[in-house]
């Protein structure tokens, strides 16, 4: 189990990330592969990794950036996973950028996280956003969740991961600030 | 590989009613050959993703889309196909099928042990309102056995597999041999209260699963990991491989032949008996023929019957067994649909531990008793409630600490409540062979199914009941629907080859015989003559064990 928060055990996990699903998709895709206008665009380098953190922060348990979790995010939105394509991404630096008046990547991170959050109220006040911009957040955001959660360190430090749990206790209080298992199956079927 | 080719009796297929078609034969003594046209996989050792973790898959679990597409574009429509369990279904590219009209979702396993490997597991009883419906509204022809004859073996089922649940005293839902159950959480508990209060004669109640809560032999407990359909070394739950294929093999009578496709059963127009089987090997395309004193056909429903649809002979140009004219007609499916989904309020400080491989269930209460329903027969609900979990996060507004701090903890408790309708027999819901070959150069199958008015109507009374009874319990509804899944949506596919007391209008005698051939069983769900509402497995179950026991006192009796 992994159980260390820095950000090298990150660095380390997206390496290992990369170089296990190979690199010439990947490469593709973390740098974008939409065309230019119609607010589709190759996303800036480093701008999914970004937006992974503000979204799951370090805290006191490694946030979505130390686990990499940008590497299978980008990977489930070009594979098409969470209703994503290989241009949300961009899109969504597109609309962050649109919205701000300012560069989100140029932006300090205080701004940036501002920023997102705006978007985020925006785009989750309508239950079935038509906007291609609204759209591609929700993808995108679904996939930065996921890969956080199924990660090893967000499944099993951020939250309790117990494949044999033994036993079935079908009505117990719950304990203030005690974790939720991550590997609840039935709990996480989307 | 088989060397001998001269056995008392064939099994086709190896699944859920092959597994019991060979243990029962061994167990009696007989010289069996199981044969299954997909690869072997042994308990325990075969269960090669069993423990894996998400992060040690290449897609998380949720398998590769594109990959999925290619290979499995059927299969993968089934919600609990994924990156753990897709190797126990077929790779459709290499096994089409034509549908005529309505789309017709088949799901199948061609593996050692079959679709036992990923079964549902829910194991109920059929009562008279299920084995005297045909007789009572004349839809389909009447079932030549009732409960009465179905008691014993139910429980002789039931106490080999293994089935949790609790007695209620249902007389449509009759009570088996039960281990202690797995029982109902806080949500289901409080919805079933009020249910009950508001609602009498319906109950909530957890579902009978054919998991363990006691030890059997070397099959152990349930662990509650909830990943049943990736193989269970603990041998948990029902399977080919932890429970039938094991006792078989203990009678030294078993010999299994895997990689092999039954491309026909051989005929002796003399005799009026089958003779033995001509066989595919899957890789090789070798063929070979082996004889036997009988075949049970257990491939599966539709494979059952496109077997002796496949096995023509001058005598039955039509297809095997088949004088009647009815082989491949009368198929069923349930209707299936989303009844209602709800957040139940109130009980944020109360939680579970573990996975349970069980729900809870409404059984049917439409046309039992003094109700009258304006549709025939009737649907229950399966479903149960859980505490959101940390996938809610992109559902919801909310980044950053809020947000985490949020997932770090359950969600709404939310209920679901799905029907299951029961599906009328119709003449027109068949199966024929298509033109088109698959890859071992079989004909195809080609499936004209379709729902009608009987079930839309039970669907529409299932939805709003779900809501009458979530609302009456507090809930807050937040889905409905009424609009039934694809045919074969429920995995419950049957019919083809029914059962009946006539051998003009039916296939199978009361002893899941063939009316035109005493050496030939058909024991696996094409010998439904109706669909009930419930899940069918272990009926098929106590009918194979019974027409088991039925063939070896014949043969003993020199009646085969």
């Amino acid at each position: 189990m992994i159980r260390a928060s820095s950000p090298e055990l990150g660095g380390l996990s997206r390496r290992r990330l990369l170089g296990a699903v190979g690199g010439g998709a990947v490469a593709l895709a973390l740098s974008g592969c939409g065309s230019e206008g119609d607010g589709v665009r190759k996303a800036s380098v480093g701008f999914l990794d970004r937006l992974a953190d503000l979204t799951i922060p370090a805290t006191d348990t490694p946030g979505a950036n130390a686990v990499g979790a940008g590497g299978f995010a980008e990977r489930a939105l070009v594979s098409g996973l969470f209703g994503g394509s290989a241009a949300s991404v961009g899109m969504v630096e597109a609309a962050l950028d649109k919205a701000g008046g300012v560069g989100f990547m140029r932006a300090p991170a205080e701004r940036q996280a501002l920023m997102l959050a705006d978007l985020d109220r925006r785009v989750f006040a309508d239950p079935r956003p038509q906007d291609a911009a609204a759209k591609a957040w929700r993808s995108v955001k679904q996939a930065i969740i996921y890969s956080y959660y199924t990660s090893e360190p967000g499944a099993s430090v951020e939250l309790r991961y117990e494949l044999v749990p033994g036993r079935y206790d079908p009505d117990i209080p719950l304990k203030d600030g005690e974790r939720y298992l991550s590997n609840n199956w039935m709990a996480n079927l989307g | 590989m088989a060397d001998a080719t001269e056995f008392d009796a064939i099994v086709v297929g190896s699944g859920i009613t092959g597994g019991w078609s060979a243990k029962e034969l061994c167990e009696a003594g007989l010289k069996v050959l199981m044969i299954e046209r997909g690869r072997p996989i042994e308990h325990q050792s075969g269960y090669t993703t069993e423990t894996a973790a998400p992060w040690e898959l290449p897609y998380r679990g949720l398998g590769d889309p594109a990959q999925l597409e290619r290979e499995q574009p059927v299969q993968r429509k089934l919600w609990q196909v994924n990156e753990w369990n897709q190797q126990y279904f077929v790779n459709d590219r290499e096994n089409p099928y034509q549908t005529a009209g309505a789309p017709f979702t088949w799901f199948r396993s061609y593996q050692l042990g079959g679709r036992s490997l990923v079964w549902g597991r829910q194991s109920f009883r059929w009562s008279d309102y299920d084995f005297g419906a045909n007789k009572a509204d004349g839809h389909g022809t009447d079932w030549p056995v009732r409960y009465a004859d179905m008691d014993r073996w139910y429980s002789h089922v039931e106490s080999f597999i293994g089935v949790s649940g609790t007695r209620e005293g249902l007389p449509q839902l009759p009570d088996g041999e039960f281990q202690p159950p797995i029982p109902l959480n806080a949500a289901e508990t409080r919805v079933k209260a009020a249910v009950e209060r508001a609602f009498p004669g319906r109950k909530m109640i957890p579902g009978r699963p054919a998991n363990l809560t006691r030890k059997i032999g070397d099959r152990g407990p349930c662990q509650y990991r909830g990943i049943c359909s990736r193989g269970c070394s603990y041998g948990a739950y029902f399977s080919t491989q932890s429970s039938t294929l094991p006792a078989a093999r203990a009678t030294g009578n078993l010999t299994l032949l895997t990689d092999t496709a039954v491309e026909s059963i051989v005929f002796d127009p003399t005799t009026n008996r089958v003779t033995g089987v001509q066989t595919i090997d899957a890789n090789t395309k070798a063929r070979r023929s082996f004889t036997a004193r009988m075949v049970f056909v257990n491939a599966g429903a539709f494979n059952s019957v496109a077997l002796l649809l496949r096995s023509r002979s001058e005598r039955f140009v039509n297809g095997l067994a088949n004088s009647s004219g009815v082989l491949g007609r009368y198929i069923m499916d349930h209707a299936v649909a989303m009844a209602a989904r709800a957040i139940v309020p109130g009980i944020a400080d109360r939680t579970y531990y573990g996975n349970r491989p069980n729900n809870a269930i409404i059984p049917r209460f439409r046309n039992i008793g003094d109700d009258k329903a304006p549709f025939l027969r009737g649907y229950a609900y399966q479903g149960g409630a859980v505490r959101r979990g940390w996938r809610r996060g992109g559902d919801m507004a909310g980044t950053g600490d809020a947000l985490k701090d949020t997932l770090g903890e359950p969600g709404d408790w939310v209920l679901s409540l799905t029907a299951f309708a029961e599906t009328l027999p119709y003449a027109e819901n068949r199966i024929t062979l298509d033109k088109a070959v698959d890859s071992l150069g079989l004909p195809q199958l080609k499936i004209a199914f379709d729902f009608r008015e009987n079930e839309y109507a039970a669907l529409r009374d299932a939805e709003t009941e779900a809501r009458r009874m979530l609302e009456a319990a507090g809930a807050r509804v937040i889905a409905s629907s009424h609009q039934p899944g694809a045919g074969g949506t429920s995995v419950h596919e049957m019919g083809g080859a029914r059962m009946g007391n006539d051998p003009a209008t039916s296939v199978l005698n009361e002893y899941n015989q063939a009316h035109d051939a005493p050496n030939l069983f058909v024991t696996d769900g094409a010998a439904m003559s109706s669909s009930a509402c419930q899940n069918p497995s272990l009926t098929y179950m106590a009918l194979t064990a019974r027409a088991c026991a039925n063939a070896v006192s014949m043969l003993k009796e020199g009646r085969l």
